[in-house]
């Protein structure tokens, strides 16, 4: 599995591509297409939100196309579009109202992030039903953090909030995450008859 | 059981890559509409028309869209300017004068007469039937341009109003009489006095009618 930021495309697809070469743009889409999803489905959650966002950061990296330098792999420049997209969302107001409404924890979306290819499922979908069983910021924020490797100023800045609000939110989620795979052994159950 | 520290671990190797909903030529055909909203050509056209709407409207209300269908007769009079569409207050005032002049400035001319519509005798003794087809011609003429005025003004004034009844009453009365009167096969002569008396009330009419509308453009 690619990971985005490894991504690249080579310079003469993506001269091609700016001067509006159709079968460049679709190279570069199938080229990044599926990690973009694949993260946008991570920090969105729900399937239908994904896909919006999805479309908006595909979008939003064809016509910008023109201003990526190429300093860095285009996948790393389409993740930081993603990830602005969906932190974009997460901190609206707006949004944030109606995923306090909508957010109940279901699970059923993790099974569309499984590999089909066979391994440890199990293990798998355990992990996938604890990310899933945060909520929305707190996952945004554990993803972008230990495993796409941000900082926590960096957290902070595209959230709009302080680094403290990083930290305490990772903090949280690890909290939770613990408890998921450490369930409290509960003293009561072994009661002497 | 699961490790602790080691969830952290298998984060990492989770899958980081998902189907993507659809192809590049379903999302080249999502896009497309998206395109089109940034277009703003149509926004500017129903701009356009929407100003070109409200001027026309403005214009209306200013009382510059107003046409005048001119009558045969009046045409025959050699008064086509009233029936052109005057748009100001000023092209109204020529229009009443061309009017008048039109139907012989009928105050005037019953003044010179005597009181026409006081004495019978004087109406029997008066105009001939040539008089009277004049006199309906120009009586025409000067309905058709009251035709043209506004039907009520935004402020009524009770003591204009009250005149434009009283006329328009002695007029419908005047009517009436002249149709008994053919009807009952009378003198002509008395028929045409009767229609010099409805051309000096119509006259009136579109005086009063005339001043009130120009009251009524007044601030």
């Amino acid at each position: 599995m690619a990971r985005l930021t490894d991504i690249d495309v080579p310079v003469d697809v993506l001269t091609r591509a700016r001067s509006g070469s159709e079968g460049a743009q679709a190279a570069i889409y199938a080229a990044v297409a599926p990690a973009t999803f694949g993260l946008v489905r991570r920090l969105a959650g729900s399937k239908a939100l994904a896909e919006d966002l999805f479309q908006e950061t595909m979008m939003a990296v064809f016509q910008s196309l023109e201003s990526f330098r190429g300093e860095a792999p285009l996948g790393a420049w389409v993740r930081q579009i993603a990830v602005s997209k969906c932190l974009m969302y997460l901190r609206s107001p707006w949004h944030r109202a109606r995923l306090k409404l909508t957010y109940d924890g279901d699970c059923d979306w993790v099974e569309s992030l499984l590999p089909a290819t066979p391994g440890p499922r199990a293990e798998v979908v355990d992990l996938e039903r604890a990310l899933a069983s945060l909520a929305p910021t707190a996952r945004a924020v554990v993803w972008l953090f230990e495993v796409e490797g941000y900082s926590h100023e960096e957290i902070a800045r595209s959230f709009g909030r302080s680094v403290s609000f990083s930290k305490s939110q990772l903090a949280r989620a690890h909290a939770k995450l613990r408890q998921w795979f450490e369930p409290p052994v509960d003293s009561q159950t072994c009661t002497t008859l | 059981m699961h490790d602790s520290i080691d969830y952290i671990q298998r984060l990492r190797t989770l899958p980081t890559e998902a189907a993507p909903p659809y192809n590049w030529q379903e999302f080249q055909r999502r896009a497309a509409p998206a395109r089109v909203e940034t277009d703003w050509r149509p926004l500017a056209a129903a701009a356009a028309l929407l100003l070109f709407v409200c001027a026309i409207a403005i214009w209306g209300r200013l009382g510059g869209g107003r046409h005048v269908v001119a009558d045969s007769a009046a045409i025959e009079d050699g008064v086509q300017t009233w029936g052109t569409a005057d748009r100001t207050s000023g092209a109204d005032r020529q229009s009443l004068a061309q009017v008048n002049g039109a139907a012989g400035r009928p105050d005037d001319r019953d003044v010179a007469q005597g009181e026409v519509s006081g004495s019978p005798g004087a109406m029997s003794a008066g105009p001939t039937p040539g008089e009277s087809l004049v006199a309906a011609k120009r009586s025409r003429a000067i309905e058709s341009w009251l035709a043209t005025l506004p039907q009520e003004p935004t402020v009524v004034r009770v003591g204009t109003r009250a005149s434009v009844a009283g006329l328009e009453d002695r007029i419908a009365q005047v009517d009436d009489l002249m149709t008994s009167m053919r009807i009952d096969g009378m003198r002509s002569d008395r028929v045409a006095a009767l229609q010099q008396e409805r051309l000096r009330l119509v006259g009136s009419l579109a005086q009063v009618r005339y001043a009130e509308v120009v009251a009524s453009r007044s601030p």
